[in-house]
């Protein structure tokens, strides 16, 4: 199939083998540059957060330290972070990023039912993810996981750099994940009115390379930002 | 581009695993900070490998897009080393 096919065409497309790229398709080497270039955000944030933890004599201004008076700017002393309800959001991304390849598989072998359960169950992951989010910071699901949530345990944005960078940077991602949830329901409104019956997984392919960001970077704030003790 | 579903498996078995393993050894008793950081990281870098290697097909990539990639996002992980080593290098003056 030619790879001059106008815009109407929806059959499998056997993009040209290139040299330097091989069979990359424009859409694909798009999202890869857009990639790259929110990785390099993340990376900025990911660093001022090292440089500024690196440097400070007192990241969090825990009971001891609040009782001898050393945090007097701050009403109460700060809250630790959930490692292990983390670990379980973790998991969960974990599990929506395997869902997204086999989401990714059934297109390309044409077996539709499995490719559109598997989508939603990756939309699921994603918005159970957000919910995860949600309890963490205002504690929205108390009745289910008995924990007020951060903000009401004292952990306020601005207040100090370790509260300020800890909802930078999960917050700066979280909308990640909202972006990639919606991206992905329109994928699957598209898939669910047999867009890609024919087995051309482009779009599924390059929709799942955000997705998968989304997992990569938060592998590593998961590790940065939460298991690394202070 | 062909599919291998049960490579797919394996490397969400890998990606649980190492979570675990993460989170197991942040309670590990008396490890030492650097021991724990290091290991750490290292699993970190190998999770995010694996995602980008595996389930973003780098691997079906030519070698050129998968150098490329793995150059820009270099950058940043050398200049954190740099941050380090200049930390450590102030720590130890």
């Amino acid at each position: 199939m030619s790879a001059n096919a106008d815009s109407h065409h929806h059959g499998p497309v056997d993009w040209p083998q290139e040299e330097h790229v091989g069979k990359i398709t424009p859409g694909k080497l798009g999202m890869w540059i857009f990639l790259l270039s929110d990785a390099f955000s993340f990376s900025g944030l990911l660093l001022a957060y090292g440089i500024r933890r690196g440097a400070s004599d007192m990241w969090r201004c825990s009971e001891e330290l609040f009782n001898q008076g050393l945090c007097p700017w701050l009403e109460r002393p700060e809250p630790e972070l959930g490692i292990n309800f983390t670990a379980g959001l973790t998991f969960l991304l974990i599990c929506s990023s395997v869902s997204m390849v086999m989401a990714y598989a059934g297109v390309v072998e044409k077996d539709m039912k499995s490719a559109k359960m598997w989508m939603g169950i990756t939309i699921l992951g994603g918005f159970l993810f957000l919910c995860g989010q949600m309890q963490e910071y205002f504690g929205t699901f108390e009745a289910i996981f008995h924990h007020e949530g951060l903000i009401r345990e004292g952990l306020i944005f601005g207040q100090s750099n370790y509260a300020t960078t800890f909802y930078a940077i999960t917050a700066f991602h979280g909308m990640h994940v909202l972006t990639g949830v919606i991206y992905l329901t329109v994928i699957w409104i598209k898939m669910l009115k047999g867009h890609f019956d024919d087995g051309n997984a482009n779009m599924v392919e390059i929709a799942g390379l955000f997705w998968h960001f989304v997992d990569l970077v938060w592998i590593l704030v998961f590790t940065l930002i939460y298991l690394i003790p202070l | 581009m062909a599919v291998n579903k049960k490579k797919y498996w394996q490397i969400f078995a890998w990606l649980t695993i190492l979570t675990a393993l993460e989170v197991g050894v942040v309670y590990i008793p008396g490890i030492s900070m650097t021991a724990l950081v290091s290991c750490l990281i290292l699993m970190a870098i190998g999770k995010a490998a694996l995602v980008a290697y595996y389930f973003m097909h780098l691997n079906h990539e030519t070698k050129l897009v998968r150098n490329s990639v793995t150059f820009c996002l270099a950058i940043p992980a050398v200049y954190a080393i740099a941050l380090i080593g200049e930390a450590a290098w102030r720590l130890l003056a």
